[in-house]
């Protein structure tokens, strides 16, 4: 497997596209200003390569998604933190079935709520959700 | 599908759980009892502790004990031959699937999970569940 930009933005915007259609009922359009400071969640990347996903959008964002997954506003921030969890796991998880296209394995770690990595990110894409913007980063640690 | 059976849903996030509960219930299939876990030890705890669990749908990336180890687990118990092992990931390339399924999965959902696929693995699963 190799890093080729285009084909992995591609396939991690058809994955952020799909699982926030799927569990918020939210369409998503690219966005050109990043988003302001708020909630960032992690997820590990340990096969096929070595890295993490970053999903990082403002706290507002992230209640109306946790709300839209749940189908009721979440009572707990907990819940909040929950469900940015899962929405990055899928997202995960989609991206990179569509990268290696069912020919070879792939393991995610935990997603976990913090701060974003200080590493320079390989890819981000800025995208918006209910007119707020919100960026996922990916990180590679160890190439492809 | 009115049922009177226990089912366990296995995943560390409460959306998920919420997700595979609901799907269940658009699915059809009601008046189980439905036995949450956050993770593949509580799981474990269920099964060991509740007679009525015929079928258990499981996260893989779980903390504690994850999914795979806990279909280890049930698949080498004689006393839980009958539980019936879905396994629900994110994480669902082929070869992981088959692997699963080898391992004693009867299904392999991917996430996000829909009503329609639920409803595909229930028809399926009918007789061993006697719906």
């Amino acid at each position: 497997m190799k890093f080729d930009k285009e084909i992995w933005t591609a396939c991690l915007t058809e994955a952020v596209t799909n699982t926030m259609e799927a569990m918020t009922f939210t369409a998503v359009d690219p966005a050109e200003t990043p988003p302001p400071a708020g909630l960032v969640c992690r997820i590990p990347v340990q096969e096929p390569f070595v890295g993490e996903l970053q999903l990082a959008l403002p706290w507002e964002l992230a209640q109306e998604l946790a709300t839209a997954a749940f189908g009721t506003e979440p009572d707990d921030p907990v819940l909040v933190q929950d469900a940015l969890g899962e929405i990055l796991n899928t997202i995960a998880g989609q991206f990179l079935c569509l990268l290696v296209k069912g020919e070879q394995d792939f393991r995610l770690g935990l997603p976990e709520n913090g701060q974003a990595s200080a590493q320079p990110a390989d890819l981000t894409l800025t995208l918006c959700a209910n007119g707020t913007p919100f960026s996922l980063q990916l990180v590679l640690t160890a190439a492809p | 599908m009115t049922m009177s059976f226990d089912v366990v849903i296995a995943d560390d996030s409460a959306l998920s759980r919420r997700f595979v509960r609901q799907c269940l219930e658009i699915a059809g299939l009601e008046g189980c009892r439905f036995l949450e876990a956050r993770n593949g030890e509580e799981a474990w705890k269920i099964l060991k502790s509740e007679a009525a669990v015929k079928i258990v749908f499981t996260d893989l990336n779980m903390p504690v004990l994850d999914g795979e180890k806990l279909l280890e687990k049930v698949k080498s118990d004689p006393t839980l031959g009958a539980v019936k092992i879905v396994v629900v990931t994110s994480a669902q390339s082929e070869l992981r699937r088959q692997a699963l399924r080898d391992a004693g999965a009867c299904a392999v959902l991917g996430k996000p999970l829909t009503p329609a696929a639920m409803a595909t693995t229930l028809s399926a699963l009918k007789e061993e569940l006697g719906l």
